[in-house]
C-alpha cells in the first residue's frame, strides 16, 4: 500500500513540474464525459470513539474483501485546465460473512487538468458528496469525498482510455444520544478504487 | 449540466427520506465484526474438556459429532457418527482422562446409543424404549421417564462415577404449560420447582453450591437445591426482557475471579451481568455487543479459567475473557 501512495505522490509531484506540462488543449465550455469500472479495494476503517477497535487496515483488518466500483461523470470545463461536475457511483464488497457492503455515492466533482497535451492529459479528481452506505438490510447516508489521479490517453480525437486510481472514504456518525452505546460505532470507512476509465470529450 | 445537478440533488433527496434507519449497530461495525462461515452448522452444544493445555470443544453438527480447538480449521468430526441423523447427543467427558470419555447420542427414531471414541464402537443402549430427546447435561427422556446417562452407565458397568459431575447433575425441562422443571441425581420422578408458570429460557448451575439459576422471560430466580429445602425459589432480578432470539441457554453463571462470581444473562439489549444477589452490574456489556445479534446456544465456562465459551447458533463459537474484558473471533 505504501508503494501505491508513493507512486500517486510521484505522479502529483511531475504534474506539478512546468516542464512537464503543455500548452492548453481544452476552452471553457468543453466537456467530458466519463465511464468507469474497476476494483475496489478496503484500505482502512477508523473507530474514532473506540479504542479497543482503533484503526484497522486491509482485508484482514476490516473484514471486507476486495469488490468492485464503477461510476459515471459529466463535467464541464470553467477556465481552461478546470472542469466542473457531477459523479454518481457504485461500489460494493462482500464482508467475511458474505454479506454485501454496497456504498452509492453521489458527488459534486472537481477536475484539475494540469498536464493536457491533447493525446494525454493528467487529471487530479475531487469530489465531494453524499453516499448511501447499506449493509445486511441498514442503511446509513454518510458525507463522502473522493481523490484521485487519472492518466488518460486519447486514441481519436475524442475518446480516451485512462486509468484512475485514488481513496474515498465515508463517515458514518453516530453522536452520544445514539441509541444504545453506538458512539463508538463511529467510523471512518476507507476503500482504494482503481479503475479503468473510457472518456468521451467535446 | 443543471438538468444532472438537479436531478443528483433530487436522487439524494429521495434517499435520504429513506435512510438511516436506526439498526442496532453501526454498518461498519457490523461489517468489522463479520465473520466467515465455517460451513459447520453447530446443532447442540456439548460443552469442553482440557487435556494437555489444549482446550477441545464438542458439539453435534449437522454431519456428525466435532471436536475443535480454538485453531482455526481445527475441526474434526468423529467418522462413525457421520450421516447418522443424530437428534441430541450427550458427552460424558473426563477432563482427566479424556481418552476415556463416551459420546451418547440419539437418531431421528429416538434410539439410544452409546459411541466408545477410542474403539469407534456404536451400541444401541435400552432397546425397549424410545426417547423423544437427550439433553447435553446428560437426560435422556421421553414421554414417560427420565433418564441420567451416568447412573445407567453404572447399570451397565461402566465405571463413570468420578466423573466431574457437579455442574451437569441438573437438567432443565419445559412441559407442555411451559413448566420449568428441574430433575436431579437418579431420580426417576420429576421434581416441579415451585412458581414457575411462566416460558423459561434459561438455566445454570452454580459450581460449588447447591444452587440453580432460572431466567423465565422477565425474572432471575435462585433455585435452591439442598435436601432441606429442594425446588424452593426466590427472586433474584426482575425487569430484564429475555430476546426472543435467545436461543437455550440464557443465563451463566461464572467466576469472574476467585473471589467473584456473576450471572451472564442474555437479554434483548444485550448481554446484562449481575451478582449473585441480583444487582445489575451492567446492561449491555459493551464488549460482548459483537453478540447481540446471535442466537446464543450454549455458554459454558472453560475450566479454570474467567473464559466463556459463547456458542452461537449454525456456525461459532467465540471465546469471551470476562476478566480482560474481550471476546475472540469465531474460532471454527
Amino acid at each position: 500500500m505504501r508503494k501505491h501512495l508513493l507512486f500517486v505522490l510521484l505522479i502529483l509531484l511531475l504534474a506539478a513540474l512546468p516542464a512537464f506540462s503543455a500548452e492548453y488543449y481544452y476552452e471553457k465550455g468543453d466537456t467530458a464525459f466519463t465511464f468507469s469500472v474497476g476494483v475496489d479495494i478496503p484500505f482502512f476503517q477508523g473507530f474514532i470513539n473506540n479504542e479497543a477497535k482503533g484503526v484497522e487496515f486491509g482485508v484482514n483488518g476490516t473484514h471486507t474483501y476486495i469488490g468492485g466500483y464503477g461510476a459515471l461523470s459529466y463535467e464541464s470545463f470553467v477556465t481552461r485546465n478546470l472542469a466542473v461536475g457531477g459523479e454518481i457511483g457504485y461500489a460494493f464488497n462482500n464482508s467475511f460473512a458474505m454479506k454485501i457492503l454496497t456504498t452509492i455515492p453521489m458527488t459534486a466533482k472537481l477536475s484539475w487538468y494540469p498536464v493536457q497535451t491533447g493525446k494525454f492529459d493528467l487529471i487530479l479528481h475531487a469530489n465531494a458528496g453524499i453516499t448511501v452506505i447499506r449493509y445486511d438490510n441498514n442503511r446509513f447516508l454518510a458525507p463522502h469525498i473522493k481523490l484521485s489521479v487519472n492518466p488518460v490517453y486519447y486514441i481519436t480525437e475524442s475518446w480516451g482510455l485512462g486509468l484512475d486510481a485514488g481513496l474515498w472514504a465515508n463517515y458514518e456518525h453516530y453522536g452520544s444520544s445514539a441509541s444504545g452505546s453506538k458512539s463508538t460505532e463511529s467510523a471512518f470507512g476507507v476503500f482504494a478504487p482503481l479503475t479503468l476509465s473510457l472518456i468521451y470529450r467535446h | 449540466m443543471k438538468k444532472f445537478a438537479f436531478i443528483t440533488v433530487i436522487a439524494a433527496l429521495l434517499l435520504l427520506a429513506s435512510c438511516n434507519v436506526d439498526s442496532e449497530h453501526g454498518i461498519y461495525y457490523q461489517v468489522n465484526t463479520s465473520q466467515p462461515s465455517s460451513g459447520i452448522n453447530i446443532i447442540q452444544s456439548l460443552g469442553c474438556y482440557k487435556y494437555e493445555d489444549t482446550v477441545y470443544h464438542v458439539f453435534l453438527s449437522d454431519n456428525g459429532i466435532c471436536v475443535t480447538t480454538a485453531a482455526k480449521g481445527d475441526t474434526e468430526t468423529a467418522e462413525a457418527t457421520k450421516g447418522r441423523n443424530i437428534r441430541g447427543a450427550f458427552f460424558a467427558f473426563d477432563s482427566a482422562q479424556p481418552d476415556t470419555s463416551v459420546l451418547y447420542f440419539i437418531d431421528s427414531e429416538g434410539r439410544a446409543y452409546k459411541f466408545d471414541p477410542s474403539a469407534e464402537e456404536i451400541t444401541r443402549i435400552i432397546d425397549t424404549e424410545t426417547f423423544n430427546g437427550l439433553t447435553s447435561n446428560g437426560y435422556l427422556f421421553n414421554n414417560i421417564t427420565v433418564r441420567l446417562l451416568p447412573t445407567l452407565d453404572s447399570e451397565t458397568g461402566i465405571n463413570l462415577t468420578s466423573m466431574p459431575l457437579s455442574s451437569r447433575s441438573a437438567a432443565l425441562f419445559m412441559d407442555g404449560s411451559n413448566t420449568a422443571q428441574i430433575f436431579k441425581g437418579s431420580i426417576s420422578s420429576p421434581l416441579e420447582v415451585t412458581g414457575f408458570k411462566a416460558k423459561a429460557t434459561g438455566f445454570a448451575a452454580a459450581l460449588g453450591a447447591s444452587t440453580y439459576f432460572v431466567f423465565d422471560e422477565k425474572n432471575v430466580y435462585e433455585v435452591s437445591d439442598t435436601d432441606a429445602a429442594l425446588g424452593e425459589s426466590t427472586l433474584l432480578c426482575s425487569g430484564l426482557e429475555a430476546a426472543p432470539t435467545g436461543g437455550y441457554k440464557a443465563v451463566h453463571y461464572y467466576d469472574e475471579t476467585a473471589a467473584a462470581a456473576y450471572l451472564l444473562v442474555r437479554t434483548s439489549k444485550g448481554f446484562t451481568k449481575i451478582n449473585k444477589d441480583g444487582e445489575v452490574i451492567e446492561k449491555n456489556v459493551q464488549f460482548l455487543s459483537s453478540l447481540n445479534d446471535v442466537v446464543v446456544l450454549d455458554m459454558y465456562t472453560i475450566e479454570d479459567s474467567s473464559k466463556i465459551a459463547i456458542v452461537t447458533y449454525a456456525n461459532g463459537i467465540r471465546i469471551a475473557d470476562m476478566e480482560a474484558k474481550t471476546v475472540s473471533d469465531d474460532i471454527l
